[in-house]
């Protein structure tokens, strides 16, 4: 019960943040509770909303839906139409106002509520601006397309920030491992994937594992400190093909020699 | 080109296919907005009804794209057959349309300056949108779905994350395809599933939002039509503030709508909303109950969200109806419309589980 309790608050605390959000959308509840004449706009539109708070907040409804079904109970917020609820509130109030100088009050009152109580979504920091179509960094485009270019059958092996980026430029690419990797819960052992993120590169075990996993294509970041830079790579038949960016390419020259099988194996979704 | 002919589809088709369901529609939603938004509900419903077998039957996608154009072809056919025969009804579309513009000339020109604001804040909102880029993990495995289905012509059965052959469907995800359907909308575009989510899935389910508030806003106001477009300015502006935190349908719509989760917050819930207060016309009827039951079916194609809340939230309409009507049946045939959620929820947990 009392985790229940918790999950209930969080869920409230995770979906409104600080903010006046939620308090505005109840307070505009209330307003059209007290205001609202027409019985089949309370019957089907405000009466259900209520009952949706209500459920929300029930201990018992919350368990059986996180336990039956769905474990992101916040959802269950998004069928309050929120903005819809605050727009028809803020018309009945401009109703109300009987001449133009109170319905400019009441609007810019409306505002402030708005500004007050939300954030611009267009000042968020993780909006930046788009440098091609894919919406992804052109420094990855780059590294993805020179890949490509290679006309490789084998895999791909990337630093861990482009893992995300490289199959939604080009899904003819495989790598080892893909975001599932970085997610908790879904991370499983993987010396290539603990090599690669190592604060300083060992070639000898990125070569040897890349090999294990059928990964004919490396790369790895320019800049960052390695033992014997490049020579390892080297004496395992990784030629190195290009510098893209911060970013190095290594190729296997001799994957025929070994005749290793790249047909693609069965992996377990995540 | 490609966006010439994508264009064309995302107003032509929906508009066409929203004209076969002119018989069940009442009051508001018998208008060229109702229409447009209806004809993108039935969509959605036919490519989930049409997909989740496939994708069981490990069919391939190129046969879904076959198979579904054909079935929008003679949606689109038998839609203006029957707008053909709906020129003769009493309320006929036509006059509907007629009369909707009749209301917006005599709108006073305050309603009319707000009607241009939220024009420019549209497209203000698109533009910015469109030259931004906002970069989420989810986009990994969803555009990467689309992009498997196009490249690989099979359907949830490469692991997205690898590229390599899925061990297995992945029943959670398969169960609500949406990004099968972007795949299938860069088919018709000729452009890349990435292209597609990050561009153009992006002013169209903003447009598609801001319409369905719109429909329920002429519903609510509907005595007073001045208020319309003070109704929509409301909505558009608590959107723009609505990045309160990641969890909200608002911060959904404005960073990553291509998202099945996006879209069900954002389309498909304002709609359930609209077809509530289409009881605000008379008391509910079966053909109001066939357009809640394709709001269901669309629902699921967006998440596995709506198998549970979807069906509490059409129970509660469901208990409504029974008092008001004080009829057991009015109950129990709303409540029949979330038989799409008990199908797929026996599935996945029998199944997928």
């Amino acid at each position: 019960m009392g985790k229940t309790v918790d999950m209930i608050l969080t869920s409230y605390r995770n979906f409104a943040g600080a903010s006046g959000y939620l308090f505005v959308s109840l307070a505009a509840l209330v307003f059209l509770f007290c205001t609202e004449k027409n019985k089949r706009v309370l019957h089907y539109f405000l009466y259900p909303i209520a009952a949706i708070w209500i459920l929300f907040l029930i201990p018992l409804y919350a368990w059986i839906a996180t336990t039956v079904w769905d474990a992101s109970y916040y959802r269950m917020l998004w069928f309050v139409p929120f903005a819809g609820l605050f727009a028809y509130a803020g018309v009945r109030l401009l109703i109300l106002a009987e001449d133009v100088m109170r319905r400019i009050a009441v609007g810019l009152l409306l505002i402030c509520l708005l500004v007050g109580s939300g954030n611009l979504i267009l000042t968020d920091s993780r909006l930046t601006p788009a440098q091609n179509a894919y919406h992804v960094p052109q420094e990855y485009v780059d590294v993805i397309e020179r890949v490509v270019a290679l006309d490789s059958p084998m895999a791909v092996v990337v630093p861990r920030e482009m893992l995300e980026y490289v199959r939604q430029v080009e899904p003819r690419l495989l790598i080892p491992y893909g975001r599932d990797q970085m997610t908790p819960g879904w991370h499983q052992d993987n010396e290539l994937y603990d090599a690669m993120e190592a604060s300083t590169y060992n070639e000898e075990t990125i070569a040897t594992q890349s090999r294990l996993q059928n990964v004919g294509i490396i790369v790895v970041e320019h800049n960052r400190p390695r033992t014997e830079k490049g020579i390892r790579f080297l004496n395992n038949y990784y030629k190195l093909i290009d510098v893209v960016g911060n970013y190095e390419i290594y190729e296997d020259v001799f994957y025929d020699y070994f005749n290793l099988d790249w047909t693609p194996k069965e992996q377990p979704n995540t | 080109m490609g966006y010439v002919l994508l264009t064309l589809f995302v107003i032509c088709v929906p508009f066409a296919c929203g004209l076969v369901l002119l018989p069940v529609m009442r009051g508001e939603d018998k208008s060229l907005l109702g229409v447009y938004l209806y004809g993108w509900v039935f969509l959605l419903a036919l490519f989930f009804v049409l997909t989740v077998p496939m994708i069981m039957f490990k069919r391939a996608f190129s046969e879904l794209v076959m198979l579904y154009s054909i079935l929008l072809g003679l949606a689109s056919i038998a839609g203006l057959l029957q707008f053909l025969r709906d020129l003769r009804s009493k309320r006929s579309l036509r006059m509907a349309i007629c009369e909707g513009r009749n209301v917006f000339f005599r709108e006073s020109p305050w309603a009319k300056l707000g009607w241009g604001i939220a024009f420019l804040l549209f497209v203000g909102l698109c533009v910015f949108l469109l030259t931004h880029q906002y970069l989420d993990g989810d986009d990994a495995y969803y555009v990467v779905i689309s992009q498997d289905a196009v490249h690989s012509n099979t359907m949830y059965r490469v692991n997205p994350y690898s590229g390599y052959p899925g061990l297995g469907l992945e029943y959670r995800h398969a169960l609500c395809p949406m990004p099968i359907f972007f795949s299938f909308l860069s088919v018709i575009g000729k452009m890349s599933p990435a292209v597609l989510c990050h561009n153009f899935a992006c002013p169209l389910l903003i447009l598609l939002t801001f319409l369905s508030y719109l429909l329920l806003g002429r519903k609510l106001v509907k005595e007073h039509v001045n208020y319309r477009s003070a109704f929509l300015l409301l909505v558009m502006g608590f959107y723009l503030y609505g990045m309160v935190s990641v969890y909200t349908a608002e911060r959904f719509l404005l960073t990553i709508p291509w998202q099945g989760k996006s879209v069900l917050a954002n389309l498909i819930l304002p709609m359930f909303w609209v077809n509530a207060m289409a009881s605000t016309e008379e008391n509910r009827t079966h053909t109001n109950r066939v357009l809640l039951f394709l709001l269901v079916l669309a629902s699921l194609l967006c998440s596995t969200t709506s198998v549970f809340y979807m069906s509490v939230a059409v129970g509660i309409l469901a208990i409504v109806d029974g008092i008001r009507m004080r009829r057991w049946s009015a109950f129990v045939l709303t409540l029949l419309c979330i038989l799409p959620c008990v199908a797929v929820g026996g599935i996945y947990l029998y199944v997928g589980a």
